[in-house]
């Protein structure tokens, strides 16, 4: 747990201050560094069944990796939602040539190689999905895991031109309902290096979906990277999700989550586990802040390859979860809250299997730092472990 | 015959100048380019030795992972994974990378219970895995007065008491008949041939074991040293027996008692080393039973000293004089050898004494079979049964007291 704390934090709340007295030290640090050292206090009677000797002294350091990831592509990841770009002339032209109605969203996505830093240190050779341009801003298109987060409502056409730059033969796969040309998964339909490929469909259902690649072997395919999120807001006729509170920088606090693993050796199994990619990233100084009481709202989306399971689960507080994101929860007053529990999941703990995904709604009563993680210890202690820092 | 002159010291060096242009223009040239693709790092981490401490006034408990780079790159430890949990760790050297053939310390906090397994897993920067298993978590000894004492006693037990023991047999070889003596010294040989080839499997054992760097061509070395020394040992009797004569009648007998001490102890070394080694890595525990077959088997080792000597005549106070020479070169190797294998060095040491051990058992055994021939009239009388008997004793005997181990 120290790991967690050392690279990410100023100050080292574990390290024995000058008087020698390292617990008392620890009590004077406040926030981050407290919570964090007495969950690493927690970890470490897990194991303290050595001896009386270990009672009495405060492990100085724990689990987690070593270092810091460089790059912070994760938190912005996490809070990035693309509403795609003007629709180009040649997409119009190609629209009106096949007979399809006028794209309401349009998106470049290219597929690309590139090396990700996986954990501290770790670097592993991704197949990754880039956006060429969102609104009228140029992205630097270099691709990264998951791919860019595309966000619509339900009804409008979508129109995609993929562009295969990677070494292998890729699609693009969107769960929602769409014709058979567009599905992206059968042999004809695999896009070759250096080819382009265009997907056309209404999104719908409402709902928060996938994308990934599903070329073969989809299992390689997937698990180098090859994945993202795509969520549907609701037609407004059907309702409005519950606006998300927003943090003390007066961010929007809905957060896209995707649980992912990476099999370094290529064995089968994974060596490192994360939300959204870098192993331990959302810990110490890079825990995610939200504000007391604020709805949060988290898309939640499982892709881990080679298990049949990943969970969520947090401390200290219970959430809503909205399976799939087919169904609208509103936040009111505690009797429809009551009511909200006989129609909704209302747990700390969820389970999806690979591909499946929940809208989770919650809010926290109170501050300081809160644990989230699979709750499969081996995932959580292979890299899927993070923080919500709750303040005033 | 010509001359080793000048003109032929520079004419031998020119391959050698051209060896040296061709390498710099393979350096040069890279041959990555030529094959027109990158070939990935071949990462190669061997595990060398696995120090378990427990807390003291200074120290958590931890675990210390000796490794060594046995490939051809340059690798970069990132992580370290316990029983598949990241967890934290320290290493020198600091930059966590390790050219070819180095060696580097990978420090663990871990509170590990007694008797449990361990999978120490490192991942290097291109998430290549190499994995280790403790089976069983043991406090490694400390390098304390009481460590060596401890060794020493254990030593002084499985290795110089027996074999003193197998010498007490010298007055009641004395009144052997030559047809008796000759079962005897079969019976030795049977012994030694036991324990050369029990130093030989052990041997390759080690060298085919997962703790020694590849490169270093572990089995290889193993038979090179094993034939060299014997080679070597060789030559020292041959010119020890042409230098002293005449007086061969007499002294060849001691000599090779003393060439069978000395191989037997350099035996002893190795299994000495074997013994504080595993001890060290908790891969056993040294209960009685242990202790009891291994100085049971020993015991067998001193009446294969002694048995060359049945017809040497000595004075009593000689007598006792290399008696305990002889016990105290062929038994206080197992002491060394516990010592070093308290140190755990590298299992290449191990491997290194085995082989000395296994070529002086050869040569002894050369030595003996010759002597008996020498001094036999007509050698083909000696294939009778009682020989034979005398060898498959000494097999047999072995193979018994081994069971024990």
């Amino acid at each position: 747990m120290k790991s967690f704390l050392k690279p990410n934090s100023q100050i080292d709340p574990v390290k024995p201050s000058s008087d020698g007295n390292s617990r008392r030290h620890f009590m004077r640090i406040f926030g981050s560094s407290l919570v964090l050292g007495v969950s690493g206090l927690a970890f470490s009677n897990v194991h303290a069944d050595h001896g009386a000797s270990s009672n009495n002294s405060i492990p100085k350091k724990l689990m987690g990796a070593v270092g810091r990831v460089k790059g912070d592509y994760p938190e912005s990841f996490l809070r990035s939602f693309y509403n795609g770009q003007p629709v180009p002339a040649d997409a119009l032209r190609k629209a009106q040539s096949e007979g399809w109605p006028k794209p309401d969203v349009f998106y470049e996505i290219h597929a690309l190689d590139r090396d990700i830093e996986i954990a501290p240190g770790i670097t592993f050779p991704g197949w990754t999905f880039g956006l060429k341009r969102d609104g009228d801003r140029e992205l630097p298109l270099q691709g990264n895991i998951p791919g860019p987060t595309l966000r619509c409502r339900e009804g409008q056409e979508i129109l995609i031109k993929f562009v295969n730059q990677g070494s292998h033969p890729h699609t693009i796969h969107f769960h929602g309902v769409h014709r058979y040309e567009f599905d992206g998964a059968m042999p004809e339909q695999f896009v070759s290096p250096g080819q382009e490929f265009w997907y056309r469909f209404r999104a719908e259902p409402y709902g928060l979906h996938l994308y990934h690649c599903h070329s073969s072997p989809l299992k390689r395919h997937i698990h180098k990277g090859l994945y993202g999120v795509f969520i549907v807001d609701p037609d407004p006729r059907w309702g409005t999700r519950t606006p998300a509170g927003k943090d003390s920088k007066g961010r929007i606090q809905e957060y896209v989550m995707m649980m992912n693993g990476f099999d370094t050796n290529f064995d089968g199994d994974n060596e490192v586990y994360s939300v959204n990619t870098a192993a331990f990233y959302y810990t110490g100084d890079r825990a995610i802040k939200v504000k007391k009481n604020e709805l949060v709202r988290i898309y939640l989306v499982n892709i881990t390859e080679f298990d049949p399971v990943n969970s969520f689960h947090v401390h200290a507080n219970f959430f809503y979860a909205i399976r799939t994101g087919t169904r609208i929860m509103t936040w009111g007053n505690e009797a429809h809250m009551e009511k909200n529990k006989h129609q909704f999941e209302f747990t700390d703990t969820v389970m999806l299997c690979q591909g499946e995904r929940t809208i989770i709604e919650m809010k926290f009563p109170h501050e300081g730092m809160y644990m989230f993680h699979a709750h499969q210890s081996e995932f959580a202690e292979l890299g899927w472990m993070a923080f919500f820092m709750v303040e005033a | 015959m010509k001359k080793f002159g000048l003109s032929t010291l520079v004419l031998a060096v020119i391959p050698f100048i051209l060896l040296g242009a061709f390498v710099s223009f393979l350096l040069f040239q890279d041959l990555r380019n030529v094959a027109g693709t990158e070939f990935p790092p071949v990462e190669e981490i061997v595990f060398e030795r696995i120090v378990i401490q427990s807390e003291s006034e200074t120290q958590h408990h931890l675990f210390l992972v000796d490794i060594r780079n046995d490939g051809p790159d340059p690798v970069t430890i990132a992580q370290v994974q316990v029983d598949e949990a990241y967890w934290y760790f320290t290493m020198t050297p600091e930059d966590k990378v390790l050219g070819r053939l180095q060696s580097g310390t990978i420090e663990i906090p871990y509170h590990w219970t007694e008797g449990d397994a361990y999978n120490i897993t490192l991942l290097t920067a291109s998430g290549v895995t190499f994995s280790h298993e403790i089976s069983v978590a043991v406090e490694s000894p400390p390098m304390s007065v009481q460590y060596f004492s401890f060794f020493a006693l254990l030593g002084f037990y499985v290795g110089i008491v027996p074999i003193m023991i197998g010498l007490a047999w010298y007055p009641s070889l004395r009144r052997l008949t030559v047809s008796s003596w000759n079962f005897i010294l079969f019976l030795t040989v049977g012994l030694l041939v036991f324990l050369g080839v029990e130093t030989v499997v052990e041997g390759i054992e080690m060298s085919g074991g997962e703790m020694v760097a590849e490169t270093f061509h572990p089995a290889v070395l193993f038979f090179i040293i094993l034939v060299s020394t014997f080679l070597l040992l060789q030559v020292f009797t041959e010119r020890g027996r042409i230098s002293s004569g005449a007086r061969s009648e007499s002294g060849g007998g001691l000599t090779l008692a003393y060439m069978v001490a000395l191989g037997i102890g350099l035996h002893n070394l190795g299994e000495g080393l074997a013994i504080g080694t595993a001890y060290n890595t908790g891969e056993i525990s040294l209960g009685a039973t242990l202790v009891i077959g291994f100085a049971l088997h020993n015991t067998t080792e001193g009446l294969a000293i002694i048995s060359p000597l049945a017809r040497q005549s000595f004075n009593f106070k000689q007598l006792v004089k290399h008696l305990i020479l002889l016990g105290v070169v062929a038994g206080a190797p197992t002491i060394v050898g516990a010592w070093l294998g308290g140190f755990a060095p590298s299992l290449l040491w191990g491997i290194i004494f085995m082989a000395i051990g296994a070529g002086a058992i050869f040569q002894v055994v050369y030595s003996i079979t010759a002597q008996i021939f020498s001094r036999t009239e007509n050698p083909i009388n000696l294939f009778n049964f009682t020989n034979f008997a005398g060898l498959m004793l000494g097999f047999g005997v072995m193979f018994g007291t081994a069971l024990l181990v």
